[in-house]
């Protein structure tokens, strides 16, 4: 009466017919010891499929979660390396950044003195000290009053040329009145 | 979906996968380097895995995906390396040492020899036991397809394994080379 019902399911079963039910009645069948004499050629069939489904690394779960936490890991060294180098170089940039500005910064002009009078005393003081580098460049220029006073004579000498020069000119003048007349 | 969640949910299915991916690649170093790294992505992606409604079915498509990807990897491996890995496979063909009565290898090796498609939903029915619906949504193909390819497949494991006890224990030599 059995071996019939497994006959029909063992039909259905190769046509992809029976349920998940059905097809574990066929392996619970298959792989007691009360199996009938026609039906044995499927006993290595149905005992086959059942210890391969059972076929099982006890150790495999624990390994891959160990893997994965691995892998995490050294993604995190990663980009905390990654991390580091950015921080490093944004830092190298802002301390260079802020040298630049602090040179820059010297040249402005900025106001040192709260106290007017102060700044007017350290003014006079200032213009002091540049007028007494003019005076001291003035004074290397003394022997050029020397060169003054060697060229007066001939100034003068120069004059009564001139003043010679002035009565031919009259003298000129006077002949041409002459010869107009 | 927290670390918790996780652990309870998506990590108990790891051997399921890895069956599976055995099942494909038939090298348990590939297997394992795949199984890694979907898991690595299924953790990345821990929280958007709350809006899957089957997250099972869901990890079976990244792994056959992430499979088959590798195989097609290994075709452009150069014929040099291949020689090469093809060496001790040659070797550990030794059909003495095969034991035929072990129901497990035979019927594993049988399965391994079906085309892609037929191996992929018969495992993840008779092994696995997923649900119609939840087969289509691995493979992307509708439930019609796949109870067509799954009788060809149980028909084809039937008649190869009928063949190997009709030859008898002196023959099985013959017929595992065949299988293999």
């Amino acid at each position: 009466m059995e071996s019939q019902k497994i006959h029909i399911l063992l039909q259905k079963y190769f046509d992809a017919e029976t349920t998940i039910d059905e097809e574990n009645e066929l392996i619970t069948y298959f792989t007691s010891s009360d199996v009938d004499e026609s039906l044995k050629m499927y006993v290595l069939l149905f005992s086959g499929l059942k210890e391969l489904s059972a076929d099982e690394d006890a150790n495999l779960s624990e390994d891959l979660m160990n893997h994965i936490l691995e892998s995490e890991h050294k993604e995190k060294l990663r980009y905390r390396w990654m991390w580091q180098v950015v921080t490093g170089v944004a830092a190298a940039v802002i301390v260079a950044l802020l040298a630049v500005n602090f040179y820059g910064s010297r040249n402005d002009y900025k106001d040192t003195f709260s106290d007017p009078q102060q700044a007017y005393t350290e003014a006079v003081k200032t213009l002091k000290f540049v007028s007494e580098k003019y005076n001291k460049g003035i004074a290397q220029l003394k022997p050029m009053e020397k060169i003054d006073e060697a060229v007066s004579p001939l100034k003068s000498g120069i004059s009564k040329v001139n003043k010679g020069f002035k009565q031919m000119n009259e003298v000129t003048n006077l002949n041409k009145k002459l010869k107009k007349e | 979906m927290f670390a918790r969640d996780f652990k309870t949910e998506v990590l108990p299915i790891s051997n399921k996968l890895m069956r599976f991916a055995l099942q494909i690649l038939q090298d348990e170093e590939e297997a394992k380097d795949v199984l890694q790294d979907v898991f690595l992505k299924l953790w990345q992606k821990r929280d958007e895995l709350a809006k899957i409604e089957n997250i099972e079915a869901f990890a079976y498509r990244m792994m056959r995906n992430r499979c088959l990807d590798m195989i097609r990897a290994r075709r452009t491996v150069s014929i040099d390396l291949l020689t090469k890995a093809r060496l001790p496979e040659e070797e550990s063909i030794d059909v003495d040492h095969l034991d035929m009565s072990n129901s497990v290898d035979l019927v594993k090796r049988i399965i391994a020899e079906l085309p892609d498609l037929q191996r992929t939903i018969i495992h993840l029915r008779d092994i696995e036991q997923l649900e119609y619906e939840e087969i289509a949504e691995a493979t992307q193909l509708n439930v019609n397809a796949i109870r067509v390819n799954l009788s060809r497949a149980r028909k084809k494991v039937r008649d190869e394994i009928l063949k190997i006890q009709s030859y008898g224990i002196t023959e099985n030599t013959y017929s595992a080379t065949k299988v293999l």
